[in-house]
């Protein structure tokens, strides 16, 4: 049975200059916990991207509804079909919904309640709201992407942009199911805003057979730079699943965003969420 | 109950001062020049207390015939003291890249590093192979991403060189023809260029040709003319 614990901080930057934390996250786990899903978003902070708080909002809602709808259509489907629909159709289907429901936002917004505001400065103030393009407007809601879901069958996983997926055994032993993209370097990143956002998505699927993870972490970069190295970062997993079995869930959920808050001050200052999909029979094998 | 993870840090920021000390730079040149980044320090540290979330850390290159760092370690913004610079020789600029380059590979930079500012003063023209340098640089991911600022001293300074350096058409050389521009430009790459590097925004690939988005450059001297 699959459980879940959010956080997510605004970043000691972001309260320093005065912007929202423009990260995102839901979960959505099933009546009877046979399957849980859950997305982590973390819009730009560029100038140009001065709705991504908005933008990382709308990642996160439309990637769990369309991972929901594809778990319930496909049950009892094969492998290979579930394999294909997350990474042959969900992309398109994802930046198409992402982008439809972004204009939507703007058609209702617009940018001119902007127009006094500091974030026009960044947006190259100075023409006509009828002069933007699409494009630009898609820009100004710019965000990563992570979502996950965890059935009894199978494990999958598709990310767009910085940011890291852990998958922790109950041994403790820590993996990074998706493989760096060597183009994420310094403060750059792939996007949904971008033109080829749809080959821009990366991916993991496994079929679950007996050995099943223990817990499952999302979270955007701003973690993992707050740690001194890379192990550091990977120990988190190693940390949460212990703290689960011996302190208990509530414990971690009453704490977590102290600590998120704590790494942004002394690490990376960046908005930090963190999402924890967790089994709760790690819980019962320790009572 | 001690937090998740490892240790946590701040990301480290490398500065890197590259200056020309060959003989054109002799008298009022370098003068000006150690006076206005001796000056400096104390603003660039304010800047290091107001955002923790860096860590800077500053390199001292100089070129003449030949290139030495002054220190053989990145010094902590907060440990740093300017030693006067002396003059003598050629202009071996290619030589200084090249050793700047040596530094930017991973390691010893870490991928989790701000992106490294790079600030190059020269009245001079290179007498060496400066563009080879200059590639090796730019072969580099941090050289690519690395925030490159040049101050040219006088109007005998070679600033196509100083252009394909920061390889920019949105930043452009700083011309400093007196001590007054000289001390602005220098305080302004410092402390300005360094608090929007401390805290780069994340931004979609391929969106403008600048990696940071640098601040308003300072005016041009209204004192007169002396280089």
């Amino acid at each position: 049975m699959w459980r879940t614990i959010c956080g997510s901080v605004r970043g000691a930057i972001h309260v320093r200059n005065g912007k929202p934390n423009q990260d995102s996250i839901k979960c959505r786990i099933s009546e009877r916990g046979e399957y849980g899903i859950m997305a982590v978003a973390d819009g730009h902070g560029s100038g140009k991207c001065f709705r991504s708080d908005l933008g990382s909002k709308i990642a996160v809602d439309t990637a769990i509804e369309l991972l929901e709808k594809i778990v319930q259509q496909s049950k009892g489907a094969n492998h290979s079909f579930i394999k294909d629909l997350i990474e042959s159709k969900l992309p398109g289907t994802l930046v198409s919904q992402w982008k439809k429901r972004v204009d939507e936002d703007y058609r209702t917004r617009g940018f001119s309640d902007l127009s006094r505001g500091e974030d026009s400065l960044s947006f190259e103030a100075g023409f006509a709201e009828s002069e933007i393009a699409p494009a630009e407007i898609h820009v100004a809601y710019g965000t990563t992407l992570l979502a996950s879901v965890v059935t009894s069958r199978y494990i999958a996983g598709i990310q767009i942009g910085d940011g890291e997926i852990l998958v922790v055994s109950e041994d403790g032993s820590v993996e990074r199911p998706i493989p760096k993209d060597e183009r994420l370097f310094a403060n750059e990143t792939t996007s949904l805003c971008s033109e080829h956002a749809i080959a821009d998505f990366r991916f993991f699927f496994e079929r679950l057979s007996g050995i099943t993870p223990a817990i499952l972490l999302l979270t955007t970069d701003g973690y993992a730079n707050s740690f001194k190295d890379e192990a550091g970062f990977l120990k988190v997993g190693t940390d949460i699943l212990k703290m689960i079995k011996v302190e208990g869930p509530k414990y971690v959920e009453e704490n977590l965003e102290n600590w998120l808050d704590e790494a942004s001050k002394r690490g990376s200052g960046d908005d930090i969420t963190l999402g924890i999909l967790y089994r709760q029979e790690i819980m019962e094998r320790v009572e | 109950m001690p937090l998740p993870g490892g240790e946590l840090a701040s990301r480290p920021l490398y500065f890197f001062w590259i200056c020309d000390c060959s003989g054109s730079m002799s008298g009022q040149k370098i003068q000006s020049l150690n006076t206005a980044i001796r000056e400096s320090i104390p603003e660039m540290k304010q800047v290091a207390d107001d955002n923790p979330s860096g860590q800077i850390l500053v390199r001292v290159l100089e070129f003449s015939s030949g290139a030495k760092w002054r220190n053989t370690q990145p010094i902590p913004v907060e440990n740093f003291t300017w030693t006067d610079l002396v003059t003598s020789g050629e202009t071996e600029m290619g030589r200084a890249f090249s050793m700047v380059a040596e530094q930017l590979k991973m390691p010893p930079m870490p991928e989790r590093a701000l992106p490294p500012v790079l600030v190059l003063v020269t009245d001079g023209r290179p007498t060496d192979d400066y563009k080879s340098g200059l590639n090796q640089i730019m072969s580099l991911p941090w050289g690519k991403k690395a925030v490159r600022i040049a101050i040219g001293i006088g109007g005998d300074c070679d600033f196509d060189v100083l252009e394909e350096f920061i390889g920019n058409s949105e930043i452009k050389p700083l011309q400093a023809n007196n001590p007054e521009a000289l001390t602005r430009y220098i305080k302004w790459a410092s402390t300005a260029v360094v608090k929007d590097v401390s805290a780069p925004p994340s931004q979609p690939r391929g969106q403008g040709s600048v990696n940071v988005q640098i601040g308003q450059i300072p005016a041009a001297s209204t004192d007169p003319d002396v280089w």
